[in-house]
C-alpha cells in the first residue's frame, strides 16, 4: 500500500514538474534568438514570471489612480512577460532565418495571427498572435520587425490587445503604438 | 517493502541533507560572485569608502528606510575594456553563474556606450532581495539589498523616515484634493 502511494506521490510531482518546465500554454521561447546578442549593439531582455508580477502588482495601487487600478487589475491575470529586444547599428544584421524559431513556435495550434492590428508608430513590419485555448486568450505574442531594431514580446495569460496597449512603455515593453484597426466593425 | 519504503525516504533525505548547504551558500554568494567577475575581467578595483560602507550597512539595519534591511554594495573603478573582449559571451557566463540561485529580471546592454545592466531577484519569505550589477565606460557598482515589499509600498505612497516626512508630501496631497 505503502508503495503504492510512493509511486503516485512521484508521478504526482514528476507531472506537476512536466507541465510546469514544458506546459505552459502561451509561452514563446524566445532565448532561441539570443544568438543575436552577439551582433546587435543594444539588447533588452526582461523576464517577468508570474510570481515576480505579483510583487509588482504590490507597488500599484488601486486607490492611487484609475490607470494604476486598471494596471493592478490586469496584472492579476497575467502568468508572465516577456521581452527581447535587440537595437543594431546597420540594417541587414538579422535575417529572417534568424527569426524562424519563433515563427516555428507561432505556426503552431493554438496561435492565430491577428491581421486587423497595425502600429500608430509606422513600425511597417508588426505582426501579433493571439494563443486560445477554445475561446480563452491563453498568451499574446508581438513580433517587431524593423530594419535595426527586433522586438519579440511574449505576455501570458488572458489579455488582448487592447489591454497589450495599456502596457506599451511598462515592464519593459517598447512603446509599440499598436491599434485595432477593426474596431469600428465591432 | 518497509524496508524499500524506508530507502527511498533516507535516500531522498540525504540527497536533500547533501544539496541543501551547497545551495544557501551559493545563494549569498551572488554578490561576491558578480562583484569577482567585474574584477576580474575588466581588471578593476574597489573603491575604497574608508569605513562609510559599514556605517551606512549599520545604518540601514537600524533604521530600515523605505523597507529595505539590509544593503550592501561596492563601486569598481577604472574598468578596462581590451577591444578583443567578447562582452557578450562574458555577460552570459557571469548570468550563467548566477542564475541557478537568482533569477534573473532585467537585463539591458548596450555596445554603443559600453554599458549593462542586469537585475537579479529572489525571494526570501515575504521578503524580496536584489542584486544589481551595472556599468559605464569606466566605473561598475554592484549592489544586493534585501526589502519588505509592504513596507516599501508604505514608504511610497507616504515617505518619512523614522517618522519624519520627506519633500512636501503633504503639501502635495492638499492641494490634490483641492477641487
Amino acid at each position: 500500500m505503502k508503495t503504492v502511494r510512493l509511486a503516485s506521490i512521484a508521478l504526482l510531482s514528476a507531472t506537476l514538474w512536466i507541465s510546469a518546465a514544458f506546459g505552459q500554454q502561451g509561452k514563446l521561447k524566445i532565448d532561441s534568438i539570443e544568438r543575436l546578442s552577439a551582433r546587435a549593439a543594444e539588447v533588452v531582455d526582461v523576464t517577468l514570471d508570474e510570481s515576480l508580477l505579483q510583487l509588482a502588482g504590490k507597488f500599484l495601487s488601486s486607490k492611487r489612480s484609475p490607470d494604476e487600478a486598471r494596471a493592478k487589475d490586469l496584472i492579476n491575470d497575467l502568468k508572465g512577460v516577456y521581452v527581447k529586444r535587440f537595437g543594431f547599428d546597420r540594417e541587414g544584421e538579422y535575417t529572417e532565418s534568424d527569426l524562424e524559431p519563433i515563427r516555428a513556435q507561432l505556426r503552431a495550434p493554438g496561435w492565430s495571427r491577428i491581421v486587423a492590428v497595425r502600429s500608430t508608430r509606422d513600425i511597417k513590419n508588426i505582426e501579433v498572435f493571439i494563443n486560445f485555448d477554445g475561446n480563452v486568450i491563453k498568451g499574446i505574442s508581438v513580433v517587431a520587425a524593423e530594419p535595426r531594431e527586433l522586438t519579440v514580446v511574449n505576455v501570458i495569460g488572458p489579455i488582448d490587445i487592447d489591454k497589450l496597449s495599456a502596457f506599451e512603455g511598462q515592464f519593459g515593453i517598447p512603446r509599440l503604438g499598436l491599434e485595432r484597426t477593426d474596431r469600428g466593425k465591432q | 517493502m518497509r524496508n524499500s519504503s524506508r530507502y527511498l525516504i533516507r535516500s531522498a533525505l540525504a540527497a536533500t541533507l547533501a544539496l541543501c548547504p551547497v545551495q544557501v551558500s551559493a545563494k549569498d554568494r551572488g554578490f561576491s560572485l558578480l562583484v569577482e567577475h567585474v574584477r576580474t575581467n575588466y581588471k578593476a578595483h574597489r573603491q575604497s569608502l574608508y569605513g562609510l560602507g559599514m556605517l551606512s550597512r549599520m545604518a540601514v539595519k537600524v533604521v530600515r528606510p523605505a523597507g529595505v534591511k539590509n544593503l550592501k554594495y561596492t563601486i569598481l573603478r577604472d574598468l578596462e575594456t581590451p577591444a578583443h573582449l567578447d562582452e557578450a559571451g562574458l555577460l552570459a557566463s557571469m548570468q550563467q553563474a548566477v542564475t541557478p540561485y537568482w533569477r534573473p529580471m532585467m537585463q539591458f546592454h548596450s555596445r554603443r556606450n559600453g554599458q549593462w545592466t542586469s537585475i537579479y531577484v529572489q525571494q526570501a519569505k515575504k521578503d524580496i532581495k536584489l542584486l544589481i550589477v551595472t556599468r559605464n565606460a569606466r566605473d561598475a557598482f554592484v549592489a544586493q539589498a534585501k526589502l519588505d515589499p509592504d513596507k516599501l509600498v508604505k514608504f511610497i505612497d507616504d515617505p518619512s523616515i523614522l517618522g519624519i516626512p520627506l519633500g512636501n508630501h503633504g503639501a502635495s496631497n492638499q492641494s490634490g484634493s483641492t477641487p
